[in-house]
């Protein structure tokens, strides 16, 4: 006996749980059997399904079944590598796997992809940004693939109101790769039954694309025109700079916004100094960028007067896709505790308040939790209100805090850049410890409060560089919430200084 | 009702002699059993072998035309013991359950069961969850026949083969007077294929036809004296007997090649992934005609060594195909042929691995080796070679653009899981109480004890969260939370770990997550559901078992309530010297509450009516990005995108269109004091004129409020 020719074509799904890859095993299944095939398909649902990875695996002899004479096919369970004909994989990431397991191959395979992306719980837990980069895994599936027909499937189903299966159907009928009359497909469809016309509006979508052009996603400029002048600054720089004006105009007025621009000014002259023309301006950039940041911090005022504009209330109304006369009610969980009390007060009184929270045992655990309904005009005066009360600000508690913060920030970075300029950037960047609200935020400020008195500020004072050190530090501060690993950082760095004097 | 329906699979189980039966591997065992004329059926959930049950259940009208007596049992222990019927009586009966873990439980009856024997064919059907998509611990059941000796099968995975296995298992285990079990993998249960039916057969016993007098047969009692005798019989009778029957009925298959210096030995289920392997080779064609001679074991346990001598006598060498370990059949070949002077060389897991599926490209790599190792003539020995460095090749290239591991997927609670919420709360209430070490369970919420929650130190079997905790629990300074879902409760957790904690004053918390069925297996009833797979009523719930135990301290919380739940916990956690305090944390499952509810609310919508929609949002312009609300959720839902805001680098926080409203975030949110980004916003579908009204008003304000303050700023 020679080497046998195998006639057998093999179709691997990768899916997510709860995205219909069953059904649309089924659909094309159903489609060979009526083009009059053999055929089989196996899954392993069972508890992977409930939100995690999961395939589905088809193969089919294209030989009408009248043609075998009563002989039976013997189809496999399992996908063999480089055996796979047709991979569809409802996400970017499964796709990008299906290339690791060996299920795309150059000689063979027409991938059928959706490039868009559903993070996985790893990706969305970390504390900065912990996204895998879509680059090399596009790079990878259309290195490996003979074929590939990849576009934003998920945002077509949405568009046709449907399943992402239906839009992946119509793309695998218009690839014309099994050779099969697109009108299987169609019936498959059409005879399961349930929404069925939705179904077949992605479908359409899927094959035209398949047909034609792929679906471009539109790039959308991102330019932000200055409300200002900004000629005294590097080119590079004025994006950032006169986001952080705006930001700052925005937060309290002009003069605070001036301020924010006399502070830059501040950081490009020890960035001039410092050689930063040919560093892009990069400590510019970033610094003004922080600045901006430091000095729009989110007090009740600032909260109240973002929830309370007219872009807020399109952006709920398109994103929980509410018809036209449909009204939208919304309800916003405020529970103000100690910081944003004292975001009213004077320091004075902030501080005989904290005393006497503090007398009770209570300032971690006072707040004032609060159901604003705003979409109602007591509940739109409320937030209002407290929106107005940004006349305080400027005089309260909250704003020396964050100022005289700022203000030890902003000094070190410019003392920093006199010594290295890397060093400087690593301080710059230390500002982004201090967010958020509450508890994340006081385990913020305390964070940034060591790192500056344990290492920014004594390397400032012995003028040298400590940006190594800082930049370990910023990622043992962003790597666990309960900021375990930077105690364990500062107290193991420590103990190597003392053994090393 | 389950999670899925088999209103046309029900139709396919009354299709007679020579009608096609077209569906899933499982669902012809079912038509299988019918055709087979069993008089009794019963099993316990698990995947991959829930749907027999599920589909019998939906299939009374059927099965009282046939007599058929259906039962959906408390556990696998009631599953096996259920065969007992057949002990006296010479009435077929078929249960079937999940392995490794189901036999486990069921492996005390299973014990009393082999040892008297049967006289009506009795048969247990395995779902071997092994290899890629499994749940469980990787074990494999063929121990379990072998120590207990009753007779395995592993048929080939080809829907036709499958049910005459099926058919003949019950001839066989009344030829041998012998339980006989069946293992199917998860893929071979869900294979879509089709097979030619026979006519069901009506048993002579049954519900319809009775039986008039109880057979008593002190030698079929296992208690001794009787168990020696029992012993013995399955040795000298009982084993030849089923000998005989597998060689005389050809139940092993032999495929003859013209490779004939070697030969491969395969379990039954082996045999497509092996002739997909050659194939990929060059070795065997589309229908299965291989060069490589084949014997093909649809039967694993008892071997019959004539036929393994027969075909092993005239080759330099086999290869010994056997999933998992330890390697039972190699072993026993080895020894067989060594009994009877054969000297071919056996290999096995020297050149498969040990562990794990025997996958495509892990057979190839197999049989590289083996080729390279024995050079059988005809056969270029490097056959083998190019096609696993072609595949090696092509994952380095991959590894290399790509350049470090792809995040895994691992499963997870869905969206609007009711478990979510109380898995939040204990995690923050150790903020409060200060750590606890959490003694999980089976179910759904096990998936807790991966990121984000990763709570749950230990799981030890299904309904057995509370009975771990006791050995641990007077050792610790907080004390112990156990887990249990009311599936476990009933399963064993009521007698297991609640009566015994009360037996023996133990101290300790537990949380009972009621969502009202076995959810994880596809959502049969329990008898917390209210009713039973029949939809009669139960008339049983947690509280007076509970009650009835004598557990005193019991509280129960609404799932979706955070703050609630962190209070109770709280409250739990310091009751010292109360004994037992369980919490009973209500929330149906939210698939089997969307499933049940989505027609509802859509016919409701196209009469009319009104009707309010729920979705839950982030606020990008407020969130920091620092992404705590995730850490406390792990919602399918709540993600992350690229920050809008052009001076933010982190990703903020975001709700996509997959959300059902159930609350959760917002919940956590302010129940941890996270952050005010968090909106509910509210759709009032076909709203009435009040609606109407009230908005126009609203919005007119508003928007002149809006207009204004732009103006001014």
């Amino acid at each position: 006996m020679n080497s046998h020719d195998s006639k057998t074509r093999s179709i691997l799904i990768a899916a997510l749980g709860g995205e219909g890859g069953g059904v649309l095993s089924d659909w094309i299944i159903s489609a060979v059997r009526s083009a009059g095939y053999l055929v089989q398909g196996t899954s392993i649902p069972g508890v992977a399904q409930r939100t995690g990875a999961t395939t589905y695996y088809i193969e089919y002899l294209p030989v009408p079944a009248s043609e075998l004479s009563g002989r039976h096919p013997v189809f496999a369970l399992t996908p063999v590598p480089g055996r796979v004909d047709v991979m569809i994989a409802s996400e970017l990431l499964e796709a990008a796997r299906a290339a690791q397991g060996g299920y795309i191959t150059p000689n063979r395979t027409t991938l059928i992809a959706s490039t868009h992306r559903v993070l996985t719980t790893a990706e969305k837990i970390a504390m900065l940004d912990g996204r895998f980069d879509s680059d090399p895994l596009l790079k990878a599936i259309h290195a490996l693939a003979k074929r590939v027909l990849a576009f934003d499937m998920q945002k077509a189903a949405l568009d046709a109101k449907t399943v992402i299966n239906a839009v992946i159907l119509g793309t695998l009928a218009g690839s014309n790769a099994l050779g099969i009359d697109p009108v299987h497909f169609e019936n498959a469809i059409k005879d399961s039954g349930k929404s069925v016309s939705a179904s077949l509006e992605g479908y359409r979508f899927g094959f035209d694309a398949a047909q034609g052009s792929l679906p471009r996603n539109a790039e959308i400029a991102a330019s932000v025109p200055a409300r200002i002048p900004l000629n005294e600054f590097p080119l590079e720089t004025q994006f950032i700079v006169s986001n952080g004006y705006d930001r700052c105009l925005d937060f309290h007025n002009r003069k605070y916004a001036e301020l924010f621009l006399e502070r830059v000014r501040s950081i490009l002259t020890v960035d001039r100094a410092a050689g930063g023309a040919e560093r892009s301006w990069k400590l510019t950039n970033e610094g003004a960028r922080y600045l901006a940041l430091r000095m729009t911090y989110e007090d009740v005022m600032r909260v109240a007067d973002l929830k309370t504009r007219a872009s807020r209330f399109q952006t709920i109304r398109s994103e929980t896709k509410a018809a036209g006369t449909e009204p939208v009610h919304i309800t916003d969980f405020l529970k103000p505790g100690p910081e944003e009390i004292c975001a009213l007060l004077p320091p004075s009184m902030g501080n005989a308040f904290l005393r006497f929270l503090k007398a009770r045992g209570l300032e971690h655990r006072f707040h004032v939790g609060l159901h604003i309904k705003s979409h109602t005009i007591s509940g739109f005066l409320l937030m209002r209100l407290l929106a107005r009360m940004r006349f305080l600000r400027r005089s309260s508690w909250r704003f020396a805090q964050e100022e005289s913060a700022t203000i030890r920030w902003l000094t070190a970075t410019k003392e920093a850049a006199k010594i290295d300029y890397d060093f400087a950037l690593q301080v710059a960047e230390s500002a982004d410890l201090i967010k958020g609200y509450s508890g994340t935020y006081r385990r913020g400020l305390r964070n940034f409060n060591l790192l500056f008195s344990e290492i920014v500020e004594p390397a400032l004072k012995e003028k040298i560089s400590a940006a190594k050190t800082l930049r370990e530090a910023m990622a043992a501060a962003n790597s666990d919430p309960e900021s375990d690993a930077l105690d364990r950082f500062l107290s193991a760095s420590k103990h190597s200084t003392a053994k090393a004097a | 009702m389950a999670e899925l329906s088999f209103r046309e699979e029900v139709k396919q189980l009354r299709i007679g002699k020579g009608e096609y039966f077209e569906g899933e591997g499982i669902l012809a065992v079912t038509k299988a059993l019918l055709q087979s004329g069993v008089s009794y059926v019963g099993g316990y959930q698990g995947a991959p072998v829930s749907a027999l049950v599920d589909v019998l259940s939906d299939a009374s009208d059927l099965l009282n035309e046939l007599g058929v007596h259906l039962e959906t049992c408390a556990n696998e222990a009631g599953a096996a013991a259920m065969l007992g019927a057949s002990i006296n009586y010479p009435i077929r009966g078929a249960v079937t359950f999940k392995s490794i873990v189901g036999t486990n439980v069921a492996s005390d009856a299973i014990s009393n069961l082999a040892s008297p024997g049967v006289i009506g064919g009795a048969l247990i059907i395995v779902g071997e969850d092994y290899g890629e998509g499994s749940s469980i611990i990787q074990e494999r059941s063929h121990a379990i026949a072998a120590k207990s000796q009753i007779w395995l099968m592993d048929p080939r995975p080809d829907l036709q083969k499958v049910v005459d296995i099926v058919e003949r298992s019950f001839e066989l285990s009344e030829a041998s007077n012998t339980p006989v079990m069946m293992e199917l993998r998860i893929r071979a249960c869900h294979l879509n294929g089709r097979f030619e039916a026979r006519d069901n057969k009506r048993p002579k016993y049954s519900k319809r036809d009775l039986i008039e007098n109880p057979i008593f047969n002190k030698d079929r009692i296992s208690l001794p004296p009787a168990t020696y005798v029992q012993e013995k019989l399955k040795v000298d009778v009982r084993h030849p007997a089923a000998v005989r029957f597998i060689s005389e009925n050809k139940i092993n298959e032999t495929i003859d090649g013209d490779l004939s210096e070697v030969g491969f030995i395969l379990q039954g289920g082996m045999y497509n992934h092996v002739i997909a392997a050659l194939k990929a080779l060059g070795l065997a064609d589309d229908f299965g005609q291989s060069r490589v001679p084949m014997f093909v074991l649809n039967c694993v346990y008892p071997l019959v060594p004539s036929e393994i001598e027969d075909f092993c006598r005239d080759k330099k060498a086999v290869l010994v195909i056997e999933e998992g370990q330890p390697n039972f059949i190699e072993n026993d070949i080895k020894a067989l042929l060594s009994d009877a002077g054969i000297r071919t060389k056996v290999s096995g897991k020297n050149c498969l691995p040990m562990a794990g599926e025997y996958v495509g490209s892990v057979l190839i790599d197999g049989f590289d080796k083996f080729f390279v190792r024995e050079r059988p003539a005809g056969l270029d020995g490097k056959i083998a070679a190019a096609a696993v460095k072609e595949f090696e090749d092509n994952k380095r290239k991959v590894a290399e653009i790509i350049g470090q591991p792809l995040p895994t997927r691992p499963p997870g609670l869905c969206t609007g899981c009711p478990e979510r919420p109380v898995f939040s709360a204990l995690k923050l209430v150790q903020e409060q109480v200060g750590k606890v070490h959490v003694s999980g369970d089976i179910g759904c919420h096990s998936f807790a004890t991966l990121e984000p929650f990763k709570l749950g130190n230990t799981i030890l079997g299904y309904g057995l969260g509370l009975a771990s905790s006791v050995g641990i629990s007077s050792m610790m300074k907080n004390p112990v939370v156990s887990i249990m879902g009311d599936g476990g409760f009933w399963h064993q957790g009521l007698t297991t770990g609640v009566a015994n904690h009360i037996f023996n004053k133990d101290e300790g918390v537990l949380i009972i997550l009621k969502n009202g069925y076995a959810s994880a297996t596809g959502h049969q009833h329990i008898p917390s559901t209210g009713t039973n797979s029949r939809d009669q009523a139960s008339e049983m719930n947690l509280e007076s078992a509970l009650r009835g135990v004598g557990v005193r301290w019991i509280e129960t919380v609404g799932s979706y309530r955070v703050g609630k739940m962190i209070t109770a916990l709280k409250r739990a956690i310091l009751a010292r010297g109360k004994g037992l305090r369980v919490i009973i944390a209500e929330g149906e499952c939210s698939l089997a509450r969307l499933r049940r509810e989505k027609p509802i609310t859509a016919s409701l919508l196209k009469g009319g009516a009104r009707v309010v929609r729920t979705k839950y949002g982030v606020d990008d312009a407020t969130c920091t990005g620092d992404h705590s609300c995730i850490r406390l959720s792990g919602c399918p839902t709540l993600t992350v995108k690229t920050n809008p805001d052009p001076l933010r680098k982190n990703p903020v926080a975001y709700v996509n269109d997959g959300c059902v409203g159930c609350g959760n975030c917002g919940e956590v949110a302010h129940a941890a004091i996270l952050c005010p980004s968090f909106y509910k916003a509210d759709v009032v579908q076909n709203p009435r004129f009040l609606d109407r009204f009230l908005n126009s008003i609203r919005s007119r304000f508003i928007g002149f409020m809006q207009r204004h303050q732009k103006a001014t700023a």
